[in-house]
């Protein structure tokens, strides 16, 4: 299954799916030197190397600074998807240079389960739902 | 996107590598929105916090092209032992700043320290496009003055202050500045409210308007500075609005229907004596424990509001059991100087704070004397205890008096007009 969408920043890469259904900081959400998330219903999980999925972002605008944190220790995600994203996610996006897709339809939240396995083609708005998890 | 000329140059590093670096993120910010061009930016406003080799590369040959202020550190670093700061977190924190600091100074970055720029001379213009970071002040820049004023992670901001330059992002075009909710009072006078009742009404619209711009209607008076600055600092803390309206009062709403742009509103948030209550007792985490210690200052407190706090102090004396944080920027404490506020604040045996953040940045869990109960007059402040305490530090919510009062005479005696 294909899901179309729009560049936030280009690059193509894959990997499996973490999909989180509320808006999210990586001021708080996350521990950044780790990946691992601090609340809501995937806490404890590790968005590191993931293709990271959720609606949209939340909170402080100090989470680019956080978010670096996670380049050194290479606990990143692989690739954002978002339903729409703020001026915030689009800052943490360009900072760590993680290729990232926006207004996609179908709506990745509903259409992406954790476990899933995705091609992500940033530059052309473009995701491939490979295997089910 | 349209560059012109020297934008090209900028990003081909004709101007440095920091320039480039800088300008590289502003166009890509400006891809996401598919923005027509760069507008030229005057003010900025930015956040500490930067990864320090990230810093250093963007500084390389760099000088900043708008008026640029620093925002606040997390304790002050001048009063660390006093504040009771333990030693090695606020050791850890300065070295920190000093690797920053050689960076601030080679941009030529203001070294400001405050949460207010408005307050210390960073004051733009109606119709100004401007890049603050720290929620309140953007909400300041672009309801109060005028501004216009987007929202962007602080890396944002930094690059606008290398580069001079924003994308002209959605919420920089006068369309996407129209009101979307009209929020009304049921059942009391928006004219009968104190600042601190104020607050409690921003907080509680914050958390239901989300990212929306709300248009406040039904204040008879011209709100003061500190008014405004009590209505707007929660909706950034509860919600995550970037501008709002006051009918009479922004420059982009003088009447109802401007505020709107002639158009309906999506929604109405009435608020009533119940939702009052609701917001009050959600920042009120202490329920009827005593504070221990009192932080006023959350955003940095104007003149005016020094002089308040003076005065519930003048001739009184604070408990040794408790404590008073007052927290203002440089300039203001020469001022309350001047104006004598400060002596008498701190002969009551009152802690005065500057360049520093006293409540949302303060590292709560590195006091050496641990505080169980915080009360404070700002729901800003309140709010971000609550949550980045994550319930440690409970939280009074009231007025100046009832603060002061209670670090004084060891007991809370708010009047809490809306308790359930």
């Amino acid at each position: 299954m294909i899901l179309s969408g729009h560049k936030v920043l280009g690059g193509r890469v894959e990997g499996e799916a973490l999909v989180v259904d509320e808006p999210f900081s990586f001021f708080g959400g996350v521990i950044p030197e780790t990946g691992i998330l601090t609340s809501g219903p995937c806490a404890g999980q590790t968005i590191r190397d993931k293709i990271f999925v959720f609606p949209r972002g939340k909170g402080s605008t100090l989470a680019p600074y956080v978010a670096y944190r996670g380049l050194s220790t290479g606990a990143g995600p692989r690739a954002m998807l978002c339903r729409e994203v703020d001026g915030v996610v689009a800052m943490v996006s360009i900072i760590m240079g993680i290729p990232t897709v926006d207004r996609l339809t179908p709506d990745p939240i509903l259409t992406i389960r954790s476990g899933d396995y995705l091609k992500v083609d940033a530059e052309n708005g473009c995701v491939e739902i490979v295997a089910k998890g | 996107m349209i560059l012109t000329r020297e934008e090209e140059q900028m990003l081909n590093g004709a101007f440095g590598p920091g320039v480039a670096k800088a300008m590289d993120m502003i166009v890509k910010w400006g891809e996401v929105y598919d923005a027509e061009k760069l507008v030229e930016v005057t003010s900025t406003h930015t956040l500490l916090g930067e990864p320090v080799e990230w810093l250093r590369d963007i500084s390389e040959g760099a000088k900043v092209r708008t008026l640029s202020t620093l925002h606040v550190v997390n304790f002050d670093y001048g009063r660390w032992e006093k504040q009771g700061i333990q030693q090695s977190e606020a050791e850890r924190q300065m070295e920190y700043t000093r690797q920053c600091m050689t960076h601030y100074e080679s941009l030529g970055l203001i070294k400001g320290f405050s949460c207010g720029p408005y307050l210390i001379g960073n004051v733009p213009r109606q119709g100004d496009y401007v890049n603050w970071s720290g929620s309140s002040g953007v909400l300041l820049a672009n309801s109060l003055f005028g501004a216009r004023c987007p929202r962007v992670g602080a890396s944002g901001s930094l690059a606008s202050a290398i580069t001079g330059r924003a994308p002209l992002v959605p919420e920089l075009v006068t369309a996407n500045r129209r009101g979307q909710i009209l929020v009304e009072a049921d059942g009391f006078d928006l004219n009968s409210l104190s600042k601190e009742d104020i607050g409690i009404f921003g907080w509680y619209v914050g958390g239901v308007a989300g990212e929306k711009i709300c248009v406040f209607s039904g204040f008879d008076r011209r709100l003061s500075l500190e008014e405004v600055k009590f209505l707007a600092s929660p909706l950034g803390v509860s919600g995550s609005a970037i501008m709002f309206h006051i009918v009479g009062l922004t420059p982009e709403a003088p009447t109802l229907q401007a505020a709107f742009q002639n158009q309906k509103p999506e929604s109405t948030i009435r608020v009533g004596r119940s939702e009052m209550g609701m917001a009050w007792a959600s920042l009120n985490t202490a329920g009827a424990s005593e504070p221990d210690l009192v932080t006023l200052g959350c955003p940095h407190l104007s003149i005016t509001e020094l002089r308040e706090v003076a005065r519930h102090l003048e001739g009184r004396r604070i408990l040794d059991s408790k404590r008073l944080w007052v927290s203002c920027g440089f300039e203001m404490y020469n001022l309350a100087q001047r104006m004598g506020y400060i002596e008498v604040i701190e002969r009551a045996g009152g802690t005065v704070l500057t360049g520093c953040c006293a409540g949302p940045l303060t590292p709560w869990d590195k006091l050496l004397d641990p505080v169980a109960v915080v009360a404070t007059n700002s729901t800003r402040a309140a709010g971000y205890i609550n949550m980045v305490s994550a319930g440690k530090v409970k939280v009074r919510y009231g007025s100046v008096e009832a603060c002061v009062n209670s670090v004084v005479t060891g007991r809370w005696e708010g009047r809490e007009r809306w308790a359930s």
